[in-house]
């Protein structure tokens, strides 16, 4: 075998990461004073009815890595979806997301989940959701004495995620470093998934 | 009724299952392919690898300092001008008839050593089983290993006929980059297929102790290091499968496989360090069996290998796979 290819170093890369992040969190700082101006204020005093849906478009920058006996799906990359604010606290969402890694493959994501409502700490809106996810493309896939046929059907996880720095207001929104993890189901082997997602942000549409 | 329900769903599951099985090995004379197997000498590939190690103790190193002041020092310990003289003696011993391909590039000059059993009824149709002849110090596994192999896979096929062309190559340079191999695949006429190429790359070292395997990055290896790895890609897959099912009929080897995305990425350049690679590049199906080299040889590309290292089970499993690998693709034995 030949020696191994030297790798580039990754300097520029955090670098470029860094500056990004530090954009993120101004413009998050910015929503959260917009959102404690009193115009801000008097908009988010408005009643909501209990049945009241919102419907938000949302951008996001998503990592995963999918990992079980079975395969590996691993990548960084963009993608995008939409979430229905339900009674201002549940949340319904599904994305789509394009990820560059070992080899490109597609996200598709739905969650149910639940945010703090703005009652509470205003425009810091935290939320929790538990995501359905499935990844599809390339994938490295394992082949062993019990398992003489590569994965060939979409690798399909379950788990949840934390948007621990997710900020609403005037129908926008941001949350930086979501986290999740879930159970890689390639049954009867269950293996592990790590997502995580640098910056989101969305728009209220209705 | 829900007994005969039962009944009539495992009767189904079974048929189907048998249907599947039987599809990916269609038309194996499976029988056959094992008296092929038997055939296989490890006695023979230690006798060949040892003539190759003496070829590559003896050789003049590698003009490393024609390639500048920055040269990879380990170049400097590469030899490759007596090794392919050997590869083309033992197969003349055998009674073949190989043939060098050769190119010339100053210090990067190459010589492949190829050999054709021609195909009696698809000769246009190649099926390619290599490995590469150059090598750090004396290269007992890296690759006297592989290079031992193909010769005897030479000696036994030959004894046959097949419908397509069986070409063993064995590349030079693979080393510095796959030299060898990428100007071979340049050279390949638009008249023929490649149905697949097998490159055999360092297949006969192995550890039986918990924590000896090491993965790359995003790969789930077992612990134990005493296990050949495949490692193909999604154009590949079906010989893949086809390969596991006939190591798993015959009971060959340990085998483990990886199936890599068609796509390179930065993440899968472990995938690529062979001479399987410039195949893939060139959009031909191939395969890669190895031992894993460095997640598993702690004297991998170091003086300190030598042939008493060798498990000669994971040796000749390996061999005995390819050999029946390639008769099947090729359509025979006959």
């Amino acid at each position: 075998m030949s020696p191994c290819l030297p790798r580039r170093g990754s300097g520029t890369g955090r670098c470029g990461l860094g500056r990004l992040a530090r954009a993120a969190l101004a413009g998050a700082v910015l929503l959260s004073s917009t959102a404690s101006s009193p115009a801000a204020a008097g908009e988010s005093d408005e009643p909501t009815t209990a049945s009241s849906h919102s419907l938000a478009i949302y951008g996001r920058s998503p990592g995963a890595l999918f990992r079980s006996a079975a395969r590996t799906a691993a990548g960084v990359g963009g993608g995008a979806g939409a979430r229905d604010t339900v009674w201002g606290w549940l949340l319904l969402q599904a994305d789509l997301a394009y990820l560059v890694g070992l080899g490109n493959f597609g996200e598709a994501r739905l969650g149910v989940g639940a945010q703090l409502p703005d009652s509470v700490a205003g425009s810091y809106q935290p939320a929790a959701t538990g995501l359905l996810s499935l990844y599809f493309g390339d994938q490295l896939r394992f082949m062993s004495t019990d398992r003489p046929t590569p994965a060939s059907d979409p690798a399909v996880a379950v788990g949840g995620q934390l948007e621990l720095l997710r900020f609403v207001a005037q129908g926008q929104h941001v949350s930086l470093l979501a986290v999740g993890v879930g159970a890689a189901l390639d049954l009867p082997d269950v293996g592990w998934l790590v997502q995580a997602s640098l910056i989101e942000v969305g728009l209220t549409v209705f | 009724m829900i007994t005969r329900a039962r009944w009539l769903l495992l009767f189904l599951a079974v048929a189907t299952g048998l249907g599947c099985a039987d599809d990916v090995l269609a038309g194996a004379d499976l029988a056959a392919l094992g008296r092929l197997a038997a055939e296989v000498s490890i006695d023979r590939m230690v006798e060949d690898d040892v003539a190759l190690m003496g070829a590559h103790e003896g050789d003049q190193s590698f003009p490393c300092g024609e390639l500048g002041p920055n040269a990879w020092t380990l170049s400097c310990s590469l030899t490759n001008q007596a090794s392919w003289r050997v590869v083309e003696q033992r197969l003349r011993d055998a009674g073949l008839e190989p043939r060098l391909h050769r190119t010339e590039d100053g210090a990067l000059s190459t010589v492949n050593v190829l050999c054709d059993l021609p195909g009696v009824e698809r000769p246009d149709e190649v099926v390619l089983v290599g490995a590469h002849h150059d090598a750090f110090y004396s290269g007992v596994d890296d690759n006297g290993s592989g290079t031992a192999a193909v010769i005897e896979l030479g000696r036994v096929l030959s004894r046959y006929r097949f419908a397509r062309t069986i070409r063993l190559a064995v590349f030079d340079l693979e080393e510095l980059g796959l030299i060898g191999s990428a100007r071979y695949v340049d050279s390949i006429p638009p008249s023929e297929t490649i149905v697949i190429a097998v490159a055999l790359d360092a297949i006969a070292y192995a550890r039986h102790e918990p924590g000896s395997q090491q993965s790359p990055f995003g790969f789930a290896l077992p612990d134990v290091g005493d296990f050949i790895g495949m490692i193909t890609n999604d154009d590949t897959t079906d010989r893949a499968t086809e390969m596991f099912a006939l190591n798993q009929r015959l009971e060959l080897v340990r085998l483990e496989g990886a199936v890599g995305p068609s796509t390179p990425s930065a993440l899968t350049l472990d995938l690529l360090r062979a001479d399987h690679a410039p195949f893939w590049l060139a959009g031909m199906p191939a395969m890669l069996l190895t031992d894993t080299g460095n997640f598993r040889n702690p004297y991998y590309h170091t003086p300190s290998e030598w042939l008493g290292m060798m498990d000669l089970g994971l040796w000749g499993g390996t061999a005995r796979l390819a050999a029946v690998a390639v008769a099947f693709w090729a359509r025979g034995p006959r």
